[in-house]
């Protein structure tokens, strides 16, 4: 924290990219009024407020993760929400008679090219849910949260980083088993 | 590309981090072998899954934090500003009392000690942030077992270590112990009588705070957290 008691950005962004969640839940209600304020004063309302926040949320946490270089955290928060937005809205125009409330069904239609390609959507979640709970968060911390191995050893408590990379193998090569039999019954 | 590497190999081709010539043999193989096709669809597949399943965790995590969130006026920032992460105008009259201070950092102390516990058991990753070093001092070591046996209760100062103490907001009560022992904590550390006890027949370390002792293990990279004993 610098002198005021506040956090920087780059500390912001450094605990996101680590998954500490209190820093997730600071930066949640950090910038969610900014957001609702512009939302609200482009024809949303506050369930339209939430859902967009969180959707866009999930996008910049995802791009942290993956290492995006983000100077000003802020505005970019701020930047991909507007895009969102606006491109809601657009939809909205075109299509009135699809006018769902549910935010996330509306996301499934716009990314509809998602959707052709993963038929299998269903049967891959049922898969995941079905491997055990720590193969499962193995897999998780690696590719969805992309810890270190140095750093999943420890969660996990393992002696060694090799032995957290074997066991993430042999949980992939597990799971990717199952997924071949999906895929083969399409 | 043997069996053990080859998930690896697959993750490297989806994540395009190929060199040329490697992604030129990757993909021949494909073009070849209909079955290793499969298995890099099949590991294409899980990965996406896993994006969904991960976002659809966090998507639950932030309905959750929206209900914690107090519901006041919105403020009307500009969205460039960078100073808006201030307290309002209401918040820093009441923090201009010195009484309130004292209250909020034993409160917030507390606090973040219970959130830091919990954040223990989710899991915290310690390698992508830089901490603010604090101070760098020196404590005795004491030496006990072997020679000094005989005398009673007498201890000899054999040694001292650098300590250096680093405030970073990941870490509760952190240490990592190779040549100096740094100490990482998210809230200011008082030094009293600080004494790193070195037992000679196990060639273990205890690290002691006043009455408390917290082992410490010597050597490696890791940060490992402060417990006692």
């Amino acid at each position: 924290m610098n002198p005021k008691g506040q956090y920087t950005e780059a500390s912001l962004i450094a605990g996101i990219k680590a998954g500490n969640e209190e820093i997730m839940e600071y930066v949640y209600r950090q910038y969610y009024p900014m957001v609702a304020h512009f939302v609200k004063n482009n024809r949303g309302n506050d369930n339209d407020a939430e859902d967009l926040y969180q959707e866009s949320l999930l996008v910049v946490f995802q791009k942290i993760r993956e290492g995006e270089e983000i100077q000003y955290l802020r505005t970019y928060v701020y930047s991909v929400c507007r895009l969102k937005w606006l491109n809601l809205l657009r939809y909205r125009r075109r299509h009135p008679e699809n006018i769902i409330d549910n935010y996330e069904s509306v996301e499934v239609c716009l990314e509809d090219d998602e959707n052709d390609t993963m038929p299998y959507q269903q049967a891959m979640q049922q898969a995941l849910t079905q491997l055990d709970e720590t193969c499962r968060q193995l897999l998780l911390a690696f590719y969805f949260e992309k810890l270190s191995m140095e750093a999943i050893a420890s969660r996990f408590h393992y002696n060694q980083a090799n032995t957290a990379k074997s066991k993430k193998n042999k949980c992939m090569d597990r799971i990717r088993q199952q997924a071949q039999h999906i895929l083969q019954t399409l | 590309m043997n069996e053990s590497e080859k998930t690896e190999w697959i993750d490297l081709f989806l994540d395009n981090a190929l060199k040329d010539q490697e992604k030129a043999e990757f993909e021949r193989r494909l073009e070849q072998d209909p079955a290793f096709r499969l298995e890099v669809e099949s590991q294409k597949a899980v990965r996406r899954s896993l994006e969904a399943w991960g976002n659809h965790a966090l998507k639950e995590k932030f309905k959750q934090f929206h209900e914690r969130m107090p519901k006041e006026d919105e403020k009307k920032p500009s969205p460039l500003s960078e100073t808006d992460t201030a307290p309002n105008t209401k918040v820093r009259t009441i923090w201009s009392r010195p009484a309130m201070w004292v209250m909020a950092a034993s409160i917030s102390l507390l606090v973040l000690a219970g959130i830091f516990w919990i954040n223990r058991e989710a899991g915290i990753s310690p390698q992508d942030t830089t901490p603010t070093a604090l101070q760098t001092f020196q404590i005795p070591v004491t030496a006990s077992g072997g020679e000094n046996m005989g005398y009673a209760g007498d201890a000899s100062l054999s040694d001292s270590v650098v300590v250096q103490l680093f405030s970073d907001p990941q870490y509760s009560f952190h240490y990592r112990f190779k040549d100096t022992l740094q100490i990482f904590a998210s809230a200011e550390l008082q030094r009293h009588a600080w004494v790193l006890a070195y037992d000679e027949p196990t060639d273990t370390y205890v690290l002691e705070i006043d009455e408390e002792r917290y082992p410490v293990e010597r050597g490696g990279n890791r940060i490992r957290a402060l417990q006692q004993e």
